[in-house]
């Protein structure tokens, strides 16, 4: 079994930048989204329920 | 010939493949389940984890009604999979803002990619975080609901992970009770 405390982890941190193997911005896009519609739906429930 | 920097990147193994998960909120009712549940991505090495942490929001960031998932190899984050079906999970609640949930979050992934969550890697399946205007949830998901050594053994640990105190209480729910209507902890540490 491999296994790393998470201080080793920690060690391994790259610096820099990677690239990521799916579109990170396309994810990032999709939770803003909900989140502007989330906004809006309470804004509304605001309005209606003073 | 020159050899480049990538020929001598060496990538740290992980013990296993790790998918992470991810629930969108339901924004209209035409959505259903299968729509909202979807893998993110997946990854063997610690530089892919380190990569995608660094890439992807934190729970904080999330929308209410959101959840993180991240689970071995394919097992899917539903207790219906036959891996998680016999299984339980270790879970506690956070009660008010939690400004250090990320960091909590972090040492759970961490604990449990790093296979330091327990002795072996028999029992752990996987680790979700749960965003609600409630509060946030934690819960580490085992193979097993009778395995007290072990499960006491986890929960133990998975206490120390998320920096709880002696009177925190963590509570260990079979995934058979996710049904009923005020499922009752199995264990409770
Ligand atoms: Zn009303
Ligand atoms: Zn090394």
């Amino acid at each position: 079994m491999i296994r790393y405390t998470e201080e080793e982890l920690f060690q391994l941190k790259p610096v820099s930048d990677l690239p990521v193997n799916f579109d990170a911005e396309e994810f990032r896009a999709i939770i803003d989204k909900v989140k502007e519609i989330q906004e809006l739906q309470e804004e509304e429930y605001q309005q209606f329920h003073r | 010939t020159v050899l480049s920097d990538k020929d001598f990147q060496l990538k740290h193994p992980l013990n296993t493949k790790w998918t992470l998960w991810y629930t969108k909120p339901p924004v209209d009712k035409s959505e259903s389940w299968s729509d909202l549940l979807r893998p993110v991505t997946s990854f063997k090495t610690v530089e892919e984890f380190w990569a995608i942490h660094n890439a992807i929001p934190k729970p904080r960031y999330l929308p209410f009604k959101s959840d993180y998932h991240l689970f071995r190899e394919d097992i899917r984050p539903e207790w219906e999979d036959p891996t998680n079906a016999q299984g339980g999970k270790w879970t506690y609640q956070f009660k008010g803002k939690t400004p250090e949930i990320d960091d909590l979050w972090m040492r759970s992934l961490l604990a449990v990619i790093g296979e330091t969550i327990d002795e072996d890697d028999s029992e752990i399946n996987g680790v979700v975080t749960n965003v609600r205007k409630n509060g946030y949830k934690i819960a580490i998901w085992t193979k097993s609901a009778d395995n007290k050594e072990a499960l006491t053994r986890i929960g133990s640990k998975f206490k120390t992970v998320l920096k709880l105190g002696e009177e925190a209480q963590l509570e260990f729910f079979p995934h058979s009770t996710a049904s009923e209507k005020h499922p009752q902890p199995s264990l409770v540490l």
